[in-house]
């Protein structure tokens, strides 16, 4: 009788543990690696507002 | 500018006019003139894209009272200053706002065509430009989607008028 009340506590501690872990982890768990998108594309290049692309200044391209 | 309105990017709500006048290591998207659209596009591979995420413009064609350059770049500017809200993406990715500089343009010249996208008259003119731009580098071959919204009010030489746009793009470079 007493083996069966401790088999079912560990049972249920078990059970316990999976479920804060996968509660409380589980956003870190599944997060995106940083960096990319959610369909594991780069985060994409911008030229800085002080370069020269091909050059010419920002401005100078809006005004094409 | 130099475009007549029925083959303008900008008033194209399926991207059939993407291609239209493009040339050189820059591809150029477009705003919208109806604050809506989505459009589809092929691009070559290795060109950079400029995102007009809001902007403005002023010439001396559509505002005849403006004699100076001075006046087309506050003009161009005031009709920007009242954008509240901002945002692009790329492939799902948030630009940052810094990634989206304000940016003006040089005066330049163009030409108006007939039936061009203002109304203006046909003929030569200056202009200056003032907007939130985005430069992207090339993005890799393959399939894109680039969005971008604004809200806000526009302060214009007539008036104040309600400003929201929201133009979408699937790109597919190759």
């Amino acid at each position: 009788m007493n083996n069966s009340i401790i088999k079912t506590f560990k049972v249920v501690a078990i059970i316990g543990t999976l479920l804060v872990t996968f509660t409380f982890g589980g956003t870190t768990i599944f997060q995106p690696v940083s960096g990319q998108t959610t369909s594991g594309r780069a985060a994409p290049s911008v030229y800085t507002n002080d370069s020269k692309p091909y050059g010419l200044s920002y401005g100078e391209w809006t005004a094409k | 500018m130099p475009i007549p309105t029925n083959t303008n990017p900008a008033s194209d709500n399926s991207g059939v006019n993407c291609a239209h006048s493009q040339s050189g290591p820059v591809w150029f998207l477009a705003g919208s003139t109806t604050g809506k659209a989505e459009r589809t596009c092929v691009i070559p591979a290795g060109k950079a894209i400029l995102l007009p995420v809001v902007d403005a413009e002023c010439s001396y064609a559509e505002y005849p009272k403006l004699k100076t350059e001075s006046d087309l770049r506050s003009c161009a500017v005031s009709q920007n200053n009242g954008i509240s809200h901002m945002e692009a993406t790329i492939d799902g990715v948030s630009l940052q706002s810094q990634q989206m500089p304000r940016v003006q343009s040089p005066l330049f010249s163009f030409t108006f065509p007939e039936n061009n996208l203002f109304g203006s008259p046909a003929g030569p003119s200056q202009s200056v430009a003032d907007g939130y731009y985005a430069f992207l580098q090339p993005l890799s071959p393959g399939k894109h989607d680039i969005s971008f919204k604004v809200a806000g009010v526009q302060f214009t030489t007539t008036g104040v008028q309600s400003v929201a746009q929201n133009i979408i793009y699937h790109l597919t470079v190759q």
